[in-house]
């Protein structure tokens, strides 16, 4: 089953260019303008993985990021932050995402940078998963 | 009648005769009326104390003595009637050896019968009994006298007898004891008698001694008794002792009682006493010593100890205890009076002094009352008791009442001869006291202040003074120097400073106010001017320094208004300053002060009348003493004067502000509702406050200026960030999309090398936005641990991945090198030291990278192996922009590199350097702290 994910992307070409890269990886591909309502889009799709640019209208991709970690339902979707600030790293160490993604990029860094994040987070689930049916003695 | 003949006695008759004569008890026989004896054996002849001529006599001329008893006629009787006579214990009183005794005797007269039954004669037998008769006779004596003993007793006894303790003798006081009629229990048993004694022991006692006749005393021993019909208790000390028989049985009980009730309850009542006297003491506090002078001892009881301070509870003694235990400063009085006590009896004795002590253990000092008495024997003193009391509390009060007494007379001599007004008065202003300067100062006398309003001396306009004053005494707040004008009796009036305080009773309650006025006309006017001056210097400092350090436009302006408002003690004052925005469009500011900005948003300020017209043109100062009454006033067209509504101005002062270019910048203007008030000395110090506004307000400009440069800078920095990467990003990604999607090997191998050529782009970018912020100083670093080598293998893998030209080694002695820094940025540093090497050694092959380290620091070293740095340049390529053309003419780069390097490395605490001869190729290094110091 093909993987989801949800970018939250205002420059049109940038949208264009990781839809088609994650289409190509048979991802669903969903793209938004604006980051306004990220929580209820990604409570809508529950995608596996999300795409956050920085400087994204209105309310800013760090606003966005605290929205979604905030949500106990959507905190354990990874983000990723994308960003062309050359002070990317103190943006990210501040923002809550998971991994960051600086401008301009590498398409491949970021499918592995993505793979990661999912492989991670199957990891979770699974050992949460094992922990709950897990049976104290 | 026939009598027997003694010779015709036959054989019988001798025998007979043998028995009479060898009986061991007297036998007589007597012949015929007359008594004649004829037979008397000579046990009888020895009981009458007769020899044997008694036979043939007649018995009345033998015993003549019995003449007055009855014997004779006993005789007769026992002769006529024939009946035998017998007597017991007969006292008989014979003459023996001439003298008449008293014998006691049994015995009988038995009539002797002829044959023919006719009574012949008498036989006469007894037994002396008198020795049994004497000491039964003693015994009886004794019974008699025992009970005689009983009987006037001084203490009560009574006899109890049998095992039922039947009263068969008791005495008056016993009786008393008992409460009981006499005849009630007299031959009754005694706890019938007494039913009221039953139960308490008693009977159990008695019938024990009355087994085992073992005494049995009890000393105060209370039995309630019924005594005269009401219930009582006695204290008796009693004894139990067993009563025998002449065989030693035990046939009563015989008890003594004493009744000690009185002594008891007296007792009793004496002990209670003293219980009371010593809970008395207690409550009072009261302490007890009492020295034993013969043995030196001396005893303290605890709360003598605790005046004393005494922790132990050893024996005191009295040098160390008492002597040290004195206060210094009554130790030798106190010892003084009872060494006196001891020298002589003359003293009398007694002991009652005041001192303090100084505790030992818990060194607090107390006021103790001494109180006792020494007592003497044959004149030498013997023992000293006596008790102590803390009166430390009323001693202390005795103190502050003496303290406050003569406090009080000091300040009674301080206000009548204080040249200060000293007055007070209540809540409601009735004056209570008025001290002789009052008198001179109002020439009202102090009977005729008291009990008058103090309105008296306080003129009419200034009457709500009054009230002030009074609402801050009724908070608890005291008016200081309070200056104001009071008028004398005769309307003159007196210029005052006062200070007027609360006055506070004991419990707390403000109860009026004390008012102390200083006379300050002659003061007045020099302090005045000297004041004035003082307070002008102090202004003009402030001002000077304050708005000198401010760079706030807004604040700059409100001071000086503030300030120079002050100064000239005009009414209102106003700066009103001319700015130019953005656009380039002039508008004015304005500060107001002691008057508010409604009062002069509604008038806008017209510059070119004639009035405000030099000053905002720089003409120079304006000070008119009557504006009103100037020729430049009302001409201006509009209103011609001031609009209705215009603060009122009379006086006037205008002083233009000047910047350094020249420029007139605004101007400060002041006003006044009185004439005059503005002198030449007021418009110098406005002038110089005003040269030193326009210096303030250039550079608040010229700061606000540089801010708003910064700002535009920062933002710039920012938005080249976002807007020069944001396409870099897409052409970067459509060019990686195309060659995921081309597989033409041609096509592909464009694609990368405009990839290339976008890479370069971005790292240029991104340098120079590194350059802005390390000018900004806003180059922010990362610090955490990392491992450098790592670090230093990361940067040669990702050269070695795009550029494939150069064989880097590396060299390092140890495996992994722990520092603090931000390890992005010394990547950073790593790869522009490399791609240099790369760059600038074409024709080499290959880079040596090295890594060592000591205690302190890392070295990193890169070396490449093309032509070389000239000396003379070494020193000047870590600059910004730098390039050494002349050496690489056809190698591209903005010389930006080691500027940020060298940035990253100074920032990091560390170093960075490089070796070179010409020729030689060149080794750049770079060191940082393993860890980085704080700052």
């Amino acid at each position: 089953m093909g993987k989801k994910v949800i970018i939250f992307e205002d420059d049109m070409d940038l949208a264009l260019i990781f839809s088609f890269l994650f289409e190509e990886e048979r991802w669903d591909v969903k793209t938004f303008e604006n980051c306004d309502c990220a929580v209820g889009i990604c409570k809508e799709y529950s995608p596996d993985l999300i795409l956050m640019d920085n400087w994204i209208p209105t309310i800013g991709g760090k606003e966005a990021i605290r929205q979604l970690k905030g949500d106990p339902q959507l905190k354990n979707i990874p983000v990723i932050l994308v960003s062309a600030n050359n002070n990317i790293k103190e943006v990210f160490a501040n923002s809550g995402a998971d991994a960051y993604l600086a401008k301009p990029f590498d398409l491949e860094d970021l499918l592995v940078l993505a793979r990661q994040l999912i492989q991670i987070k199957v990891c979770q689930t699974d050992l949460l998963l094992q922990l709950s049916h897990h049976e104290i003695p | 009648m026939k009598y027997p003949n003694n010779t015709d006695l036959n054989q019988n008759d001798r025998e007979v005769a043998a028995i009479i004569e060898s009986a061991p008890f007297p036998i007589a026989v007597y012949h015929g009326k007359e008594m004649r004896i004829v037979k008397a054996n000579q046990s009888v002849i020895e009981a009458w104390g007769k020899g044997p001529e008694v036979i043939g006599k007649t018995y009345r001329e033998v015993l003549p003595e019995l003449e007055k008893t009855d014997i004779y006629q006993k005789l007769d009787q026992v002769f006529s009637t024939g009946i035998a006579y017998h007597v017991r214990n007969s006292k008989v009183e014979l003459v023996v050896e001439g003298r008449l005794r008293e014998f006691y005797f049994n015995y009988s007269f038995t009539p002797l019968f002829d044959s023919e039954g006719k009574v012949y004669g008498v036989m006469n037998t007894a037994a002396d009994v008198t020795d049994l008769n004497l000491q039964k006779q003693r015994a009886e004596f004794s019974e008699q006298n025992f009970r005689e003993m009983i009987l006037q007793a001084p203490v009560a006894m009574c006899l109890l007898k049998g095992p039922d303790f039947v009263v068969d003798l008791a005495n008056d006081a016993m009786i008393e004891i008992w409460g009981k009629q006499k005849t009630n229990v007299m031959g009754v048993p005694v706890f019938k008698a007494l039913p009221d004694a039953r139960e308490q022991g008693l009977e159990q006692v008695m019938e024990a001694v009355y087994k085992n006749g073992i005494p049995y005393t009890a000393s105060e021993l209370p039995v309630v008794l019924m005594r005269h019909g009401k219930q009582e208790t006695v204290y008796q000390n009693f004894t139990y002792q067993p009563y025998r028989d002449q065989h030693g049985e035990i046939i009563g009980i015989l008890a003594t009682s004493v009744d000690i009730s009185e002594q008891v309850v007296a007792r009793k009542d004496r002990e209670k006493a003293y219980e009371q006297i010593h809970l008395s003491k207690t409550a009072a506090q009261v302490g007890t010593f009492d020295m034993d002078l013969e043995r030196g001892t001396m005893e303290w009881d605890p709360r003598c100890r605790e005046l004393f301070g005494i922790s132990h509870n050893q024996m005191v003694n009295y040098k160390k205890d008492f002597v040290q235990g004195l206060h210094p400063d009554d130790r030798g009085r106190i010892t003084s009076i009872i060494d006196g006590l001891m020298e002589s009896e003359s003293s009398g004795g007694d002991y009652d002094v005041e001192y303090r002590t100084l505790g030992a253990t818990d060194h607090k000092l107390r006021w103790v009352r001494a109180k006792g008495k020494v007592y003497y024997e044959k004149g030498r003193p013997v023992r000293f008791i006596g008790s102590v009391l803390d009166i430390t509390a009323q001693k202390e009060h005795e103190l502050s009442l003496s303290e406050l007494a003569e406090k009080q007379a000091r300040f009674v001599a301080v206000v009548n001869s204080s040249d200060d007004i000293i007055i007070s008065k209540t809540l409601e202003g009735i004056i209570t006291s008025w001290n002789p300067a009052a008198e001179r100062a109002f020439g009202y006398s102090e009977t005729e202040a008291i009990g008058r309003h103090i309105s008296i001396i306080i003129p009419k306009q200034r009457l709500g003074e009054e009230d002030y004053i009074l609402s801050q005494i009724r908070k608890g707040e005291k008016v200081d120097h309070f200056e104001t004008v009071r008028k004398t009796r005769e309307g003159k009036a007196v210029y005052l400073s006062l200070t007027i305080s609360p006055i506070i009773d004991e419990q707390g309650k403000i109860i009026g106010a004390s008012k102390i006025g200083r006379d300050i006309q002659a003061q007045k006017v020099a302090q005045q001017a000297a004041g004035q001056y003082t307070r002008r210097l102090e202004i003009m400092n402030m001002v000077m320094g304050s708005v000198s350090e401010e760079l706030d436009l807004n604040k700059i302006l409100q001071k000086v208004t503030d300030a120079t408002t002050e100064l000239t003690g005009a009414g209102f004052g106003a700066f009103f300053y001319n700015k130019i925005d953005q656009g380039g469009e002039s508008y004015t500011l304005f500060t107001l002060s002691g008057a508010s900005r409604e009062s002069f948003e509604k008038f806008g300020m017209p510059r070119n009348t004639a009035v405000f017209q030099p000053t905002f043109s720089g003409q120079g100062v304006v000070r008119v003493d009557d504006i009103t009454k100037d020729p430049r006033y009302g001409k201006n067209d509009c209103h011609y004067g001031m609009p209705k509504g215009h603060l009122p101005v009379v006086s006037y002062l205008a002083v233009p502000v000047t910047s350094r270019s020249g420029q007139v910048i605004g101007g400060l203007f002041f006003g006044h509702p009185e004439p005059g008030k503005f002198t030449s000395e007021h418009e110098t110090l406005v002038i110089s406050i005003a040269a030193q506004a326009a210096i303030s307000l250039d550079n608040a400009k010229l700061l606000e200026e540089v801010l708003a440069l910064n700002d535009k800078k920062d933002e710039f920095i920012g938005l080249a960030s976002h807007e020069l990467k944001t396409p870099l990003a897409s052409i970067n990604g459509y060019l990686q999309i195309l060659s995921r999607i081309i597989t033409e090997d041609r096509p592909k191998m464009f694609l990368e090398k405009a990839l290339i050529q976008v890479g370069r782009i971005t790292k240029l970018v991104n340098d120079l936005l590194d350059v802005s912020k390390i000018e900004a100083g806003k180059l922010q670093l990362t610090i955490a641990k990392f491992n450098l080598i790592s670090v230093v293998l990361e940067a040669i893998e990702l050269i070695e991945h795009s550029e494939s030209s150069h064989l880097i080694s590396y060299t390092s002695d140890i495996q992994d090198c722990l520092i603090e820094g931000d390890s992005q940025r010394v990547e950073q540093v790593v790869i522009n030291l490399l791609s240099n090497a790369i760059k600038y050694s074409p024709k080499a092959g290959r880079v040596e990278v090295t890594l060592f380290c000591d205690d302190q620091k890392v070295t990193v070293s890169v070396r490449d192996f093309g032509p070389g740095i000239a000396p003379e340049k070494l020193k000047s390529i870590f600059a910004r922009f730098y390039r050494i053309d002349e050496a690489s003419p056809n190698i591209s780069g903005l010389g930006i590199g080691l500027y940020i390097s060298h940035e990253i490395v100074s920032r990091h605490g560390g170093e960075i350097w490089a070796e070179s001869k010409l020729g030689e190729g060149a080794v750049f290094y770079f060191s940082l702290p393993l860890s980085l110091s704080p700052g």
